[in-house]
């Protein structure tokens, strides 16, 4: 549905893509995960066709994105990581303007969308949140029900529970058998909507993984208070790995093996218990760090 | 064109367009209200007489004033409007794209499913309709002003009607290089500071052009130089050729625009 083919953009300061390559299945939902730079946004303008690759061809739905990119549109929702909109208009206005330029004379879904987010449209767009021009946003790449939804930073400014609403908002769209790209650069964020996860870094595609794969590669930092120094040789002998130590308060690092923990710390006096996943820094140096000692080896040989 | 993106734009901009309207027919109605007072002092043309020729083509009088048409022709169409129009020109077109791809709102348009071309063209339309209203606004007041206060000053109608049209068209050409700007130059900042810049420079020639007999030449590398409102009001000067002239530089800047909007990068 969505594919990328040695995609290489260069630009003057010397950040780009670097043969970039990968494939979104029909109805899958692909997290597209990097730190601040790495150039996720640069992709996704690749694929609304606002930049023309220097070397290799974006597709979707078999079309090119450059040179197709209006009928490609067409089935297509996006949601800006920057939210600017018309600062004139009113949020109702805004999408009745969508709507017409898509010749989209069905505002059901649109409304249905409207009462979910509990956004006021009514407000003018200027005096508007940025929470609230992110539902305005979301709105706006799904009103059309498109078969593709490519989401730069989708649920950026939204509260806690509007990012319920997002993930029910995501499985509801996915259900429907719509293809989506959401870009993050926080990895919980995608962690629960998302089937296969890329990772890039510098312009280039680290790893690309299925969730099942990374939530075992990816540890998950457990910190425990315990009542007496007795309790933590119980978590010591069960060879349970203490990454760091503060008193009685330990952060222990846990690989799938919850039970493992839990059957000890059954036996402990637990004063607190916090769980806290790896940072995509964390995560991203995981691959990475792979990846230059495996070319360490290579030179090697 | 796009309609749905056109009537949201034109929309948007009708109380801009409005008061750049309005704001021109206070002018007018301001100078042919004062008109009757000048019109019967010989000491008006005794003044402009002793002014050095030069200087007198840069104020616009050199015919001297005789009727309502070189009063007006003299006093709102050698300044007033040309200020006013190149106001908007230069404002309205920074605002139709280079506004837009500043701030990231371009972003929503182009993820539509309309052609570039399309969405430019649609952008062009309105800001010529802008150019267009407001000047068939300053037209139609100007000639219900005159026939309403002073009937029987002797100004010839279809030379006033001609005098605007090639003011118009002038205005059509320079909202063309404004707009090209503006489909082309990263950011709205240079958009403006280019657009107006060329502009002061073209009106800048054509007050050097005037002043001095040594540099008159330089008056015709200046595109103010094919609005001559005294000679037209008066019948001459090359109206259908210099109207041609401007019409055909209009398109050509437009098309150019248009063709540069549809093959940029944008990093919205």
């Amino acid at each position: 549905m969505i594919v990328l083919q040695g995609v290489t953009k260069r630009f003057s300061s010397g950040r780009g893509l670097t043969d970039l390559s990968f494939t979104v299945e029909k109805g899958e939902v692909f997290g597209y995960l990097g730190p601040n730079g790495a150039g996720k946004s640069t992709t996704i303008r690749h694929l609304l066709g606002f930049l023309r690759p220097d070397a290799g061809s974006a597709y979707i739905n078999g079309k090119d994105c450059w040179t197709q990119a209006a009928s490609i549109h067409e089935q297509l929702g996006y949601l800006p990581g920057e939210t600017a909109f018309f600062d004139t208009m009113n949020g109702l206005e805004f999408l009745s303007l969508l709507g017409s330029m898509r010749k989209m004379r069905d505002t059901k879904r649109r409304d249905e969308l409207i009462q979910f987010f509990s956004l006021e449209v009514k407000t003018p767009i200027r005096k508007m949140s940025k929470g609230m021009k992110q539902k305005l946003g979301l709105i706006a790449a799904c009103m059309h029900r498109p078969q593709v939804l490519i989401l730069d930073e989708p649920s950026s400014g939204l509260d806690p529970l509007m990012q319920q609403r997002f993930v029910a908002l995501i499985e509801e769209e996915k259900k429907r058998g719509a293809t989506m790209l959401l870009s993050s650069h926080v990895f919980t964020e995608v962690e629960r909507v998302c089937d296969r996860v890329g990772i890039l870094k510098d312009g280039r595609l680290v790893t690309v993984q299925d969730m099942a794969g990374l939530r075992q590669v990816t540890s998950k930092i457990v910190t425990v208070s315990v009542g007496s120094e007795h309790d933590l040789t119980k978590l010591r002998l069960a060879g349970i790995p203490i990454v760091a130590q503060r008193h009685h308060e330990v952060d222990v690092e846990i690989k799938g093996n919850y039970n493992e923990l839990i059957q000890v710390l059954a036996g402990c006096d637990v004063h607190m218990l916090d769980v806290r996943p790896r940072s995509l820094e964390e995560l991203f140096m995981h691959f990475y760090g792979e990846k230059e000692v495996e070319n360490d080896e290579l030179r090697a040989l | 064109m796009n309609f749905a993106l056109y009537s949201s734009e034109m929309k948007g901009n009708a109380r801009t367009i409005a008061s750049y309207a309005v704001g021109m027919l206070m002018y007018m109605a301001l100078f042919i209200w004062i008109y009757p007072s000048f019109a019967g002092s010989q000491s008006l043309n005794q003044l402009l007489q002793q002014m050095p020729q030069g200087l007198l083509q840069v104020v616009g009088y050199t015919a001297g004033v005789h009727h309502i048409g070189d009063f007006l022709s003299g006093e709102f169409y050698s300044l007033l409007y040309l200020i006013i129009m190149g106001i908007y020109a230069i404002f309205a077109a920074t605002k139709l794209v280079a506004h837009l791809v500043d701030t990231g709102a371009l972003s929503y348009v182009l993820a539509m499913p309309v052609s570039r071309v399309k969405i430019a063209i649609t952008q062009a339309g309105v800001l010529l309709s802008g150019v267009l209203i407001i000047a068939f606004v300053t037209t139609a007041g100007g000639l219900l002003f005159v026939a309403w206060w002073v009937p029987h000053a002797g100004m010839s109608s279809w030379y006033f009607v001609q005098m605007n049209i090639l003011g118009t068209l002038l205005f059509t050409l320079i909202s063309g290089y404004c707009f090209l700007f503006s489909c082309w130059l990263r950011d709205e900042r240079s958009a403006l500071g280019l657009s107006a810049l060329l502009t002061l420079l073209f009106y800048g020639l054509r007050v050097i052009g005037d002043l001095t007999s040594k540099f008159s030449f330089v008056t015709r590398w200046s595109v103010f130089s094919l609005f001559d409102p005294q000679k037209l009001m008066h019948g001459q000067g090359n109206f259908i050729g210099n109207s041609l002239f401007l019409a055909v530089g209009t398109l050509l800047l437009y098309s150019v625009a248009i063709v540069i909007f549809r093959r940029r990068q944008f990093s919205l």
